[in-house]
């Protein structure tokens, strides 16, 4: 939150802390990582991760400290746009975060230093990509020392890829109750007998999780226990391995006709699109959020015209095809993110405040609800008032389908329940849409019983 | 559960995360043995370099 003082999330690492000032983000580094952080820079291992787009760039300012007598330098990273979090990743986001740190520890050890911790906080995903946001995880290598962050790596990222890898997709929620990764104990019992057979995931998982078992309340004294460096060399590409040979397909479903159940002609279809990208140049916005983007078939409407697009879906499937068709295509204006509209990421952490909510991260400039009104209307229950206000939260302008009830997709809806819903029709919804928004245009769509509305917000 | 850990010598870092005992010792274990692996991996890349090196007219791989 852009609030003047230090960030709610930066508080763990005594090396330094996030502050915001004047709307700007900066990062006080503190005496006490002096050193570490004088080596990061001196030894050529920041402009390696720089030079190889891993990890954010940052410049030194010459400010007032927040702490002065702590501080050592003030640096000014760079800005990610939108922050999002491993529980709104899908399979091929995480994995592609885990990669990512991995070559940051790969190229550290290179230079002598490694990573301290191995948070998936610590990734962001900028124009598509993942980077490292954490100028401060760095730490001199000692030769012997096993990798301190080992544990983390292995909660962080290797419980949950191999749980949604190899037991349910849908497992990547536990990241939001578990912020400091999934507990092996839990993802060991979890996960199906057959990874046994797996020699990364029996090692790092299942034998991991009995040996954090064994040790468990004794006290250990582990002098004379050295790690090589190929040894530490040895554990980070056998770890880079077992990440790269985790696999995810949606089960049951061929990509290619994965989003064909749709009631539009293609003329239709094609027309609805003429009439959003249309929109979109009227007002011309600064940013997106196409909620229920589905595979981002209209988030491209926006990006292409170079708009900053979050694209989200409550399905992992279409956030995986998204992602990995952006990734194809090289797109940089799109943020595929997995989100539940009906149960959106709260703020979590400590005081509620360590990550932020969905809410919190807007409002959006514009955003796109396309096709989505029956499934918060019908299938959710959700007043119509209500869905009005929400939206009057979370942007300034609105693009919005309104699907009535003699369409073939709310018929299906209602095709197993009572109709209880004697408001939802084309009139209730203007009214109620106009207590938070202006309407400043409507138009039929030919070939279905669709409408599209551009609204703005009211004033106040 | 809590795992008390014993710094030592060799530990020298200035750990703010408590690594976990159990995972120490695991990585240990585990790294004996990819270590070896990761030796032969590259031996193995080297050996397939040069022969592609060979076969390619001294072109770079």
């Amino acid at each position: 939150m852009r609030v003047d003082g230090i960030d709610t999330s930066s508080f763990r690492d005594p090396s330094g802390f996030l502050f915001w000032k004047d709307r700007q983000l900066y990062r006080q580094v503190n005496k006490t990582y002096q050193e570490e952080y004088d080596l990061l820079m001196a030894s050529g291992l920041y402009s390696a991760l720089t030079n190889a787009g891993l990890i954010i760039l940052h410049e030194e300012v010459a400010m007032e400290p927040l702490c002065p007598g702590l501080a050592y330098r003030i640096i000014k990273p760079e800005i990610i746009p939108f922050v999002s979090y491993p529980y709104e990743w899908c399979f091929s986001q995480l994995k592609d975060a885990a990669l990512t740190t991995l070559a940051v520890q790969t190229r550290a050890l290179e230079h002598g230093m490694v990573l301290k911790d191995c948070s998936a906080y610590n990734i962001q995903f900028k124009k598509c990509k993942p980077v490292f946001i954490d100028t401060l995880s760095f730490e001199r290598y000692h030769e012997g020392q096993p990798w301190v962050a080992y544990r983390q790596f292995c909660q962080h990222f290797l419980a949950p890829l191999s749980l949604m890898s190899k037991k349910d997709i849908r497992l990547s929620q536990l990241l939001r109750i578990y912020l400091d990764g999934i507990p092996l104990d839990l993802a060991s019992s979890l996960l199906p007998f057959h990874t046994y057979l797996s020699f990364p995931l029996l090692s790092h998982m299942h034998a991991h999780a009995r040996s954090q078992r064994h040790f468990a309340d004794k006290i250990v004294d582990v002098s004379g226990q050295k790690m090589s460096r190929l040894s530490f060399r040895g554990l980070v590409d056998n770890l880079e391995s077992a990440v790269k040979d985790m696999k995810w397909q949606p089960g049951g479903t061929e990509w290619a006709t994965y989003y064909k159940g749709t009631n539009y002609s293609a003329e239709a279809f094609q027309r609805k699109g003429h009439l959003v990208a249309e929109y979109l140049d009227m007002i011309k916005p600064t940013n997106v959020w196409d909620l229920g983007a589905n595979t981002g078939m209209f988030s491209c409407l926006a990006s292409n015209k170079g708009i900053s697009t979050i694209s989200f879906d409550i399905d992992p499937a279409a956030v995986e095809r998204n992602y990995l068709e952006c990734k194809a295509r090289g797109e940089t204006d799109i943020l595929p993110l997995l989100i539940d509209l009906t149960n959106p990421s709260p703020g979590i952490g400590w005081q509620n405040r360590e990550r932020m909510s969905l809410i919190s991260r807007g409002p959006a400039d514009t955003v796109l609800a396309l096709a989505l009104i029956h499934h918060l209307a019908i299938s959710n229950n959700v007043p119509l008032e209500q869905i009005a206000a929400f939206f009057s939260t979370i942007c300034n302008s609105l693009i919005i389908e309104f699907v009535p009830k003699s369409d073939t997709q709310v018929q299906r809806l209602l095709s197993t329940r009572e109709d209880i819903f004697k408001d939802y029709n084309k009139l209730t919804f203007e009214d109620r849409f106009s207590r938070y928004f202006k309407i400043r245009d409507s138009v039929a769509i030919r070939d279905s019983e669709r409408t599209l509305y551009l609204m703005e917000k009211c004033e106040n | 559960m809590a795992i008390i850990f014993v710094p030592s010598d060799m530990f020298q870092g200035y750990y703010y995360l408590d690594p976990g005992s159990g995972s120490l010792f695991i990585q240990l274990a585990i790294g004996a043995f990819v270590g070896g692996l990761f030796l032969i991996k590259n031996y193995f890349v080297r050996i397939k370099c040069f022969f592609k090196k060979l076969f390619n007219n001294g072109k770079k791989v």
